[in-house]
């Protein structure tokens, strides 16, 4: 059985497909509806999509995403800021779908570099997974961190991203049922608990 | 915690092969050997920098890149001299004629806010931002000193100093003995023409003032500048400066006290005008959404200070203002400007400040300030000289620092004389120039100047001009677009409605909402002056045109000649019709928005430039401070003065005489006696023997 933290991943990911995109048709076709949405395949149109409806289309080089994907200097420039931060409260938000997107371009990279044969392809995409590596590390610390003290919980939630926020929600609940069960009833809610 | 000195053992040794090996094969996005090119161009160039981006050596080198924010000096040695060995390899006669090559790194990834400068960062590399507002003039700083040391046995003999491979901090010492002959006695004397010197300048760097936070004084930072970086910024511009962070004593009495400062390596002047307020694309689609709206200028006028009832054109005037028109430079050169300035003079309480701060809010780069100023720059900018260095400075002003966007500045009639002066060339040609104490600086000032001013007499007297009733020159007066007169007169039915306004204000706080969020109505702002460029539609220019020929024609068929309107005003039709079409969007200027700024301009003209007099509208009100009916009496006046001087013995006209001649002529004696004043007072006529007056020639 899945577990909660399983389906919200999962939701977050679902909404990252589903975002609008801005999309420029690229190629005449027929008109196509999926689920109610009429699209209307003229070339030179642009419109919004669903991600995953985008992406779709231009695998099959119909369309193309007008918005700039994450590149290695965008994630270069994440991984200072990361990296400097000292305590939670330095932490900086990252951007909307960060972690989505930083495996999107990971993985299309990787997958460029084996079909083109391009070492520089594929240093990139290393680079890259190697930032996003130490970024999830430290990020992971500062969460772990923050677990001793609700008020570090409170003032870092807001700065989490959707998946570090379910993550740290989820061992914050585990970590809660554990002393339930390991510690005396009088001594189960300490000053640093709820009930 | 690891030591400073394991770090470097550790992580320093390679830093020069890292970096030349940096520069050897950094390749970028297309492929290119992108600092292979610099440097190759900079052979070419005959420059002795390389400017490097810190994101291209942190994808690199990660770990060299951390070390140069922690270790800048030492980093920056070993790179100086991988950059020399490299240009050895390239152009070796270019390497020996060079003493020292520069790395200059730019475009750090997080910019640290001159608030947050600390002493945690001395010996750091940094990025700030901020407004340059003052800086010397540029001075020859020595690198390496040459002594002459003269002993009775020896003789005298020449030495560098400090020795090989240092090179000369804040203070030059005096060798404490001769390197040559190792004697600490006889003379030392420094030879200034024999010793390396650079340039050298200092620059004071202050937060922007969106940046400053509420009720707080800006803070600010000196900044040093060398060698090529001298001279490449002015006072008001907006630059982002990378450095190293250091100290120095702040006065020589207590010398435990230390002042931050900023050892520039690096300095760029940020061209993008208005790129400070910060449009997403959810903002961008939620503007166009707005732009759409058909009621949109009637939401963004709404939207001007809520919580102030009525005042409807001045609130048209100001949101106009805050789009502003197009700036045009013709091809010889000729600048016109987009500003429209826009003056408020109203009896006290009419709520003008609350405007001006309102709109200091909502205008990028928007600033509020009275006539006096904050600074001693005031609303210009001034020389002054620094107490405890004594060194000159050039210190931007209010108009200065607004460059590019909007100063809203309350009571203007109370400005400095000094700036009575500038403000005329700021507000017509956006410079300010000064030349004082060998300073010789022309500004940018391209401010769009939205000001308040209460009237002289503490009530606005309707039965006197415009420039009667405020303490402004008619030459300032004549610069602006539009100037409304706020009256605060008795009306029953008004006052109730102004006063249930008032108290339901009271009442309820939180119903006061505007039409347009201030932040969304900012970025809407922001965005139109960026992106929209309109240009006059013939059906606009016929209407613009029609009016303007109208206008000038009553002047034709009216016995006393009044000038209703003149080419200042066709330009600023121009500006308002554009600010207009600006407002929606728009990238023409359609006959819908030629008709509003016509309107507009009816009422500054009805309003302002009315001859009480005659009953007509004289736009020499406010060009020459008196109507034309006026005019043409004050010129009989000085033709009956000099007629009577001619026929009376004395050679000078009595007053009595004067009033006698003018009054069978219809002319007043009062106006008689202002008259005399005036010209007295402009130097036409002098008072020859009591009271009686000839024409001075």
């Amino acid at each position: 059985m899945e577990s909660r933290l399983d389906i919200m991943l999962e939701l977050v990911e679902l909404e990252y497909m589903l975002r609008p995109v801005r999309t420029m048709i690229i190629r005449d076709a027929d008109t196509i509806e999926i689920d109610g949405l009429k699209v209307e395949l003229k070339k030179g149109v642009e419109t919004e999509l669903p991600y995953w409806l985008a992406r779709q289309l231009a695998s099959k080089d119909m369309a193309k995403l007008i918005e700039t994907p994450i590149s290695l200097e965008d994630i270069a420039r994440l991984h200072f800021s990361v990296i400097s931060a000292k305590t939670p409260s330095d932490l900086e938000p990252l951007p909307q779908y960060f972690y989505q997107e930083a495996k999107t371009v990971i993985q299309d990279l990787e997958e460029r570099a084996r079909k083109e044969l391009n070492p520089a392809l594929f240093e990139e995409s290393q680079k890259m997974m190697q930032y996003l590596v130490d970024i999830i590390d430290k990020r992971l610390t500062m969460i772990l961190q923050s677990l001793r003290s609700p008020t570090t919980i409170a003032e870092l939630s807001s700065r989490l991203a959707p998946e570090e926020a379910t993550l740290l929600s989820h061992l914050n609940t585990v970590l809660r049922k554990w002393k339930e069960k390991v510690l005396p009833r009088h001594q189960r809610f300490g000053d640093n608990d709820e009930p | 915690m690891q030591s400073m000195p394991s770090m470097l053992e550790e992580s320093v040794i390679d830093a020069k092969e890292r970096f030349f090996e940096f520069l050897r094969s950094f390749r970028d996005r297309t492929g290119n050997y992108k600092y292979r090119d610099r440097v190759r161009q900079m052979i070419t160039m005959g420059q002795k920098s390389l400017i490097i981006e810190y994101n291209d050596l942190y994808i690199f080198d990660t770990k060299l890149a951390r070390l140069l924010i922690d270790m800048p000096d030492e980093v920056l040695r070993q790179a100086s001299e991988a950059l020399k060995e490299f240009v050895e390899s390239e152009a070796p006669e270019y390497a020996e004629s060079v003493g020292k090559f520069h790395v200059r790194v730019r475009s750090l990834p997080r910019t640290l806010p001159l608030r947050k400068l600390r002493s945690e960062y001395i010996g750091k590399l940094v990025m700030l931002e901020g407004i340059l507002v003052r800086a010397t003039p540029i001075k020859e700083k020595i690198t390496k000193a040459v002594f002459i040391h003269c002993t009775r046995d020896q003789g005298c003999h020449e030495f560098e100093w400090p020795p090989e491979g240092e090179l000369v901090g804040e203070t030059l010492e005096k060798p404490p003995a001769c390197p040559i002959c190792g004697s600490a006695s006889g003379t030392f004397r420094l030879v200034p023409e024999k010793s390396k010197l650079i340039d050298w300048q200092r620059i004071v760097l202050q937060e922007r003032p969106e940046e400053i936070p509420p009720g707080q004084l800006p803070r600010s930072i000196e900044v040093v500048l060398q060698d090529e970086l001298v001279d490449s910024a002015r006072p008001g511009d907006r630059v982002t400066i990378v450095g190293v962070v250091r100290v120095r004593p702040d006065s020589a009495k207590r010398k435990a006290i230390y002042d931050l400062y900023i050892d520039a390596i690096h300095l760029e002047v940020s061209q993008k005008l208005l790129e400070e307020v910060i449009i997403t694309r959810e903002d961008e689609e939620r503007i166009k959404t707005l732009a759409r709206d058909p009621w949109i200028h009637k939401k963004i006028v709404a939207s001007i200070a809520p919580a102030i009832y009525g005042h409807w054109d001045i609130k048209e005037a100001i949101a106009l203002a805050l789009f502003g028109g197009v700036p045009k430079v013709t091809p010889d050169g000729t600048r016109i400007r987009g500003d429209i300035h826009v003056l408020i003079v109203g009896d006290p309480g009419t709520a003008k400040s609350q405007l001006l701060q309102y709109v200091a809010r909502i205008a990028p780069r928007g600033i509020y300030t009275t006539g006096k100023g904050a600074t001693a720059a005031g609303l210009t900018a001034a020389v002054i000289r620094d107490k405890t260095t004594g060194e000159y400075y050039l210190e931007a002003g209010a108009l200065v620092l607004a460059d590019g966007g909007v100063a809203a500045i309350d009571e203007i009639d109370k400005m400095r004389d000094e700036d009575r002066v500038a403000i005329h060339e700021a507000m017509e040609q956006q410079t300010v120039s000064i030349a004082k104490a060998g300073i010789v600086a022309r500004l940018n000032a391209r401010t769009t100047v939205i000001a308040a001013g209460n009237p002289k007499f503490g009530r606005y007297l309707t039965n006197r001009t415009l420039a009667d009733n405020i303490n402004l020159p008619v030459t300032i007066l004549s610069r602006f677009d539009l100037i409304f007169i706020l009256k605060d007169k008795p009306n029953p039915d008004e006052d109730r409605r102004v006063a249930h306004h008032i108290l339901q204000v009271h009442k309820e706080t939180e119903k006061v909402k505007p039409e347009i969020e201030p932040e969304m109505l900012k970025k809407y702002i922001s965005y139109a002056r960026r992106y929209v460029r309109p240009r006059l539609t013939s059906d606009a220019i016929k209407l613009i045109e029609d009016f303007y020929v109208q206008m000038r024609r009553m002047s034709l068929e009216s016995s006393d000649g009044a000038i209703p309107i003149t080419l200042r005003q066709l330009e600023a039709l121009v500006r308002l019709a554009e600010a207009h079409a600006r407002m929606a969007l728009r990238n023409e200027v359609t006959t819908e928005d030629a008709e509003a700024a016509i309107r507009l301009m009816k009422a500054f003209l009805e309003s302002a430039g009315l001859d009480i007099e005659s009953g007509k509208i004289d736009i020499d009100i406010i060009m020459t401070g008196k109507p034309r009916s006026k005019q043409e009496k004050f010129t009989r006046i000085m033709e009956i003065i000099e007629q009577l001087e001619s026929e009376s013995e004395e050679g000078c006209a009595r007053l009595r005489d004067i009033q006698k001649r003018a009054l069978s002529e219809g002319i007043e004696s009062n106006i008689v006696d202002e008259a005399i004043r005036t010209m007295r007072r402009d130097g036409i006529i002098y008072e020859k023997s009591l009271g009686c007056y000839a024409i001075v020639r």
